[in-house]
């Protein structure tokens, strides 16, 4: 049998991060939550994920600052980047720093979201 | 030995709470007020290059402008040691009329600014607070319309249609919001790059398709036969076209009239520049609103009546971004047969403007 495809979640807010756990252990992925950006990090040097959907804005470590760290590494799973910020600034940086989508939560459907993951580890 | 009339007016120009700052030809400063001088920490002794230097701006063609060609010139805002002045750049004459020198007027709006800069990044963080919990709404009854949480009735499932509509009602009203804080603090940025405008019009129109056919209205873009290239900044024309087009459906089709919304782009050579014109067949505007349907939340009855979710932002919005690129907006209704919108862009090009931020996109 195919190994599952593992999702690292990094998300402060408990019910979205559930809803999004929920919908993609539905279709067939195996995920993780962590609430901020430092357990992020720790969390991917110890065990490895084949992707991760990260939001920017978190207390202490935020979703900018992981993504600085994370294009220090080698072998960093792709990084879809999931805020309620929509400014194009925001989405330029986040891309310039390595995040493969930009998705504004608030106007994007659950079920867009998983398509995405499905797009990204095709 | 001074005159009275000498005398009174340096003392003036002494207790004014503005700054104030003279130099003669050689560019040597002559006077300099107590605020001018707490400010800049220059006076007598001191040179214009002394004070150019103090300022992120580059402000020596205003200098140059004063000193050469005896005109003034108004900053409105230009930085020093992070507070932020308003400047007046002017020549002094003679009573013959020959320039002397020049005085620079300064006018700290450093406050202003923080109270407005507050402002915007208040409506950021509360938008960006907002969105959080709309997302919970969102996600939940997305769950539970899929049946994840068990099987629905019908009246369930419409019932909760219901609540998907309102938060996404919300949604957009947060990101309009947003962008006319940003709007009206002036910190939207305008970049405009060269262009073929027919070609980039005719790609927000196939964008705006389904939504047509969807309300069964019938789209057209008579497209030129020529090219128009003009420098537009195309985030902001995307935005506005897309209000256009998305008001034009919404609104089109009065009774049992199939809906029409036709967009056209034509040259305007008195004007000297392109007039994007976008006209349906709908409720037009009762007369009576017209001097005010580019109000903040203004929305006509007849308006309420065909949708009971606008916002009454997005003309307001247009009117803010045709202003900030330096083009015009204007309109024909006649309530019952239909409306017309004209948007100007001057053949020079969009004004660029530098800001800290774009604007927030709708993408839903």
């Amino acid at each position: 049998m195919e190994a599952q495809h593992s999702i690292l979640i990094v998300e402060d807010e408990q019910a979205i991060a559930s809803a999004m756990a929920l919908k993609l252990e539905e279709a067939g992925y195996a995920t993780k939550i962590v609430t901020n950006g430092k357990d992020a990090l720790d969390t991917l040097e110890s065990e490895t994920f084949d992707l991760v959907l990260l939001d920017i804005i978190m207390p202490n470590v935020n979703g900018f600052r992981v993504l600085v760290e994370l294009q220090k590494k080698q072998n960093v799973p792709p990084i879809i980047v999931l805020s309620n910020l929509g400014q194009e600034e925001d989405i330029k940086r986040a891309k310039l720093l390595g995040a493969s989508e930009y998705l504004v939560k608030a106007d994007v459907p659950l079920a867009d979201v998983v398509s995405y993951v499905d797009k990204a580890l095709k | 030995m001074k005159s009275d009339e000498m005398a009174r007016i340096e003392s003036l120009v002494q207790s004014l709470t503005n700054g104030v700052l003279m130099f003669d030809v050689n560019r040597n400063i002559l006077l300099s007020n107590p605020p001018a001088r707490r400010w800049t920490g220059l006076g007598v002794g001191f040179t214009l290059e002394d004070f150019l230097m103090l300022f992120k701006e580059d402000l020596s063609h205003a200098v140059k402008d004063a000193l050469e060609k005896g005109e003034s010139t108004h900053m409105k805002e230009a930085s020093l040691h992070g507070s932020v002045f308003e400047l007046v750049i002017a020549p002094v004459r003679k009573s013959t009329g020959e320039v002397v020198g020049g005085a620079i007027t300064m006018h700290d709006i450093t406050s202003l600014k923080d109270v407005d800069n507050m402002k915007t990044e208040f409506v950021s963080l509360v938008s960006h607070q907002l969105r959080t919990p709309l997302t919970a709404i969102r996600w939940y009854v997305e769950i539970l319309q899929s049946g994840s949480g068990g099987p629905l009735t019908e009246k369930q499932q419409q019932f909760l249609t219901e609540v998907l509509k309102g938060s996404r009602r919300m949604s957009l009203l947060i990101t309009d919001l947003l962008n006319i804080a940003r709007l009206e603090g002036g910190k939207v940025r305008v970049n405009p790059e060269p262009t073929e405008i027919v070609s980039y019009v005719a790609d927000v129109v196939e964008e705006v398709k389904p939504l047509a056919e969807k309300s069964n209205v019938e789209l057209t873009f008579s497209k030129p036969q020529s090219a128009f290239n003009v420098s537009i900044d195309k985030s902001l024309t995307r935005q506005i076209i897309h209000n256009l087009l998305t008001n034009a459906i919404k609104y089109s089709g009065s009774g049992d009239r199939q809906g029409k919304v036709a967009l056209n782009i034509a040259r305007d050579d008195d004007r000297k520049g392109y007039v994007i014109e976008v006209r349906d067949n709908g409720i037009g505007i009762p007369k009576k609103w017209q001097d005010r349907i580019f109000q903040k939340f203004f929305r006509t009855d007849t308006a309420v009546a065909v949708d009971t979710e606008g916002t009454g932002l997005g003309l307001y919005l247009a009117k803010m971004i045709v202003d900030a690129f330096g083009g015009d907006i204007s309109f024909e209704s006649e309530e019952g047969e239909g409306t017309a919108f004209f948007v100007f862009i001057p053949a020079s090009g969009m004004k660029k403007r530098e800001g800290l931020q774009g604007l927030a996109l709708n993408t839903d």
